[in-house]
């Protein structure tokens, strides 16, 4: 019986390495100029299709003002979701060409926003009230991971100067604005305060200052979910630990919304204009100097 | 505050365009959250749910 790596080699496809030599892989090559046109176009053609397969504006003079406001909310679902799927594809090519193809399919994030049904259109005043509320609920939030963070610290023994690096994380997170400057939902509110968790998870192992970026991702739930075990086993913290737990499910449930916005945190720490620091030992450690300890906190 | 109240006014909230996904998650870690903060939560519901309220009726 042929193997799937047997099927590939008789049909004469080329392997990575074949195209581009031997040392494929071993380094981050920067593809981006070539691949962000061929993105644009693909992108504009999704997009594209997606609205011309919804047509015109069906007439609705049978239905009621309900009915008609949910065929409306229908498709405007669907065209939302051709502009996710053309704002992964641009992203995800233009921003990380190292990206694997499970990363990119992902970030379409294509399964969530339609649990609830038609989308419900929202005036401008609504939408302001809705924004207004949601940043205060950030507030809470913030509160809330801020005080299981700090009695998971205490319980370890650490004597920390209070959380430099993940509360400001969280902090910005909880503003309103992905790290990028893009518009948050609710749910994005949650995720990106979260990472804060995440970074506070780092600082365990002594990784605090994440220069290389990359370390993030891929990485959060997990960590997100460790420091919900770590309340759990200390026996006196179980309500922490089940927040941490519940968030750590709710990043699991939410694939695309955590990968962009660990790209998008990674990327601005790259850029060197977040820096968190290991303010437990005051040194800087990097992923690149302790991978082995970094690894072990995500397993 | 009781949890069933807070499912009824999330249920009204998302009705009413808000974010289903934070909103269940308010709900999943509803029990395990400080009097304050829960406190703090309900009032925030609360008066949104008032405001988006008095705005579908004055549409």
């Amino acid at each position: 019986m042929s193997t799937p790596e047997d099927e590939f080699k008789d049909s004469g496809e080329q392997t990575v390495e074949e195209v581009r030599g031997p040392e494929a892989g071993a380094e981050t090559v920067d593809y981006s100029a070539e691949l962000g046109e061929e993105a644009d176009r693909v992108a504009d053609q999704i997009e594209l299709d997606t609205n011309t397969a919804l047509g015109d504006e069906p007439k609705l003079d049978g239905l009621g003002e309900d009915d008609r406001e949910q065929v409306g909310g229908l498709r405007n679902q669907i065209k939302n979701l051709g502009r996710k799927a053309k704002g992964a594809i641009v992203e995800h090519v233009k921003g990380d060409v190292t990206s694997d193809v499970n990363d990119l399919i992902a970030g379409f994030d294509l399964g969530e926003g339609g649990e609830e049904g038609a989308e419900v259109k929202v005036g401008p005043e609504a939408q302001e009230v809705i924004n207004e509320a949601g940043a205060k609920r950030g507030g809470i939030l913030k509160g809330v991971f801020e005080g299981g963070m700090r009695s998971v610290a205490v319980s370890e023994g650490l004597n920390l100067i209070p959380f430099a690096g993940p509360a400001k994380m969280a902090a910005e997170a909880m503003a309103g604005t992905t790290w990028d400057g893009k518009k948050m939902t609710g749910g994005q509110r949650v995720v990106h305060g979260a990472l804060g968790v995440g970074l506070f998870a780092l600082d365990f192992v002594g990784a605090g200052e994440v220069a290389q970026g990359t370390i993030l991702v891929g990485r959060s739930t997990k960590l997100v979910a460790s420091v919900g075990e770590r309340a759990a086993a200390r026996g006196t913290m179980e309500g922490t630990a089940r927040i941490f737990a519940t968030t750590a499910e709710f990043m699991a449930k939410h694939p695309g919304m955590v990968h962009s916005a660990e790209t998008a945190l990674s990327k601005k720490i790259r850029t060197g204009a977040e820096k968190a620091t290991d303010y437990r030992h005051g040194r800087t450690t990097t992923a690149e100097s302790e991978p082995d300890k970094v690894d072990e906190m995500a397993a | 505050m009781d949890k069933s109240e807070l499912t009824q006014i999330i249920d009204q909230l998302i009705k009413l365009g808000e974010d289903a996904d934070e909103l269940h998650y308010w709900v999943d870690i509803y029990d395990d959250l400080e009097p304050e903060a829960k406190a703090a939560l309900a009032d925030n519901l609360k008066g949104e749910l008032a405001k988006l309220e008095a705005l579908k009726k004055a549409a």
